[in-house]
């Protein structure tokens, strides 16, 4: 067996065992290194090699190779191929190269009855022209674009995941895959791009009985998105929680919370765990996130890693608050002490996977030796 | 899904009655999929 076959042998047993609730070998590291990152990391153009993707295998190769991680440590889902065919106004290359998301309203107030009624109607008829210019067209330019963006999402997307296999395979990484489906929790997805943040702070005052319609309505469509044809225990659906601490308790008991609860009981129920990024702080919500379905994972950015760890460390999988701030100001000695400290808290029983609070989007958001120091330290360090 | 943009192979189907036994069996599981990757790509827009 080949030492990278017995790596990943390895590694799948430590992953078996936390996600079984069994104390694993050592405490299992993620670290997830976005395309920017990558990209400047190697050296490469932002805009040139989020362009030209066969540059990727090799961008993602250099990080594999300096950042110690139990899983694929890189990832890129957002290519500005098919964004730019269609003319979209939500996601948008800045001159630097960066992909950039501006706040965008793609259902306006008066057809919240008409997404209530059919979202899937609505979704093509009145919000994707919204929010892709060249889809605002007539029918035939609409339909040779849409062909278009089509093809080149699965030539993106195809070629990324074929660059993450052999990756796999060379470094001996696990073959949990946290990001193997993707959907939102209804809520935000209503908010995010459909009403936009604004909108949706205002209507969640003004009219929440069509807020709660409508994130009861986009509910079918995120299960739907959220559950994949073969379901696996090492892979789970990302779900990025966004409005909830927005929200007053009252308003997300009663608009965020069902909907929600109830997406994450059908994922589970087919076979498929969420992980969850549960965005800004979540620690008011703590005992609404004890009643997911048991070994829920939950990564975290702020908030009180003691306090989590007592309420819902002894049911679900916990990761992050690791500060990714403190790997841009602080020492090798501090980030590496604040590593042992947050693994001193959860580590104790398992269920728990060491991530950062949040990805480093871009190459100066840290030091990179700090970052390669804390990364090696608790690879070599957190044995049970 | 009650839309006009999505069909399951049984709403395909009732649609084209020119399908016979044979051809269904072959084809349904292929022409599904790429319902749902149409699907899928349509929701990945607005994530």
């Amino acid at each position: 067996m080949s030492d990278a076959m017995a790596l990943a042998q390895e590694r799948n047993q430590i992953f078996d065992d936390l996600f079984a609730g069994r104390i694993p070998k050592r405490v299992p590291v993620s670290v997830n290194l976005p395309i920017e990152f990558c990209i400047q990391y190697a050296g490469q153009d932002l805009a040139d090699a989020q362009w030209n993707t066969e540059m990727l295998e090799e961008i993602f190769d250099k990080a594999c190779q300096d950042f110690a991680s139990d899983m694929l440590p890189v990832l890129a889902f957002r290519f500005p191929s098919f964004y730019k065919l269609l003319g979209a106004k939500n996601f948008v290359m800045s001159s630097s190269g960066f992909l950039q998301h501006p706040e965008v309203e793609g259902l306006a107030r008066e057809d919240y009855d008409a997404f209530i009624a059919s979202p899937f109607n609505c979704i093509m008829e009145k919000i994707l022209p919204k929010l892709y210019t060249e889809l605002d067209k007539d029918p035939v330019t609409k339909a040779m674009t849409l062909a278009k963006a089509f093809k080149a999402f699965h030539d993106e997307m195809g070629h990324a995941g074929m660059v993450y296999g052999k990756l796999i395979q060379k470094y001996g990484y696990t073959d949990v895959n946290l990001f193997a489906g993707f959907c939102e929790a209804p809520f935000d997805f209503v908010a995010d791009q459909l009403r936009g943040f604004k909108g949706i702070s205002i209507d969640v005052r003004r009219m929440p009985d069509k807020v709660e319609a409508a994130a009861e309505a986009a509910t079918p469509l995120m299960i739907k998105m959220g559950v994949p044809p073969v379901p696996s225990k090492h892979a789970s659906t990302f779900i990025p929680l966004h409005m909830a601490p927005y929200l007053r308790e009252k308003d997300f008991a009663k608009l965020y919370w069902p909907t929600f609860k109830r997406l994450v009981e059908a994922l589970a129920e087919a076979g498929y765990p969420s992980f969850l990024f549960a965005e800004q702080d979540w620690m008011r919500y703590l005992d609404y996130l004890e009643e997911l379905p048991e070994n829920t994972r939950i990564m975290f950015e702020y908030g009180d890693p003691k306090l989590a760890k007592e309420k819902i460390g002894k049911k679900h999988i916990i990761s992050g608050f690791y500060p990714v701030s403190l790997l841009k100001t602080g020492t090798k000695q501090q980030c590496i002490d604040k590593a042992k400290e947050l693994i001193d808290i959860l580590a104790p029983g398992g269920k728990y996977l060491f991530n950062l609070d949040k990805s480093p989007v871009t190459l100066d958001s840290v030091n990179v030796e700090n970052l390669q120091a804390v990364l090696e330290y608790v690879s070599t360090n957190a044995n049970y | 899904m009650n839309t006009n943009y999505y069909k399951t192979w049984e709403q395909y189907k009732a649609e084209h009655p020119e399908i016979d036994e044979k051809q269904e069996k072959a084809m349904a599981g292929k022409m599904q999929s790429y319902e749902e990757m149409m699907f899928s790509f349509i929701m990945f827009l607005l994530v």
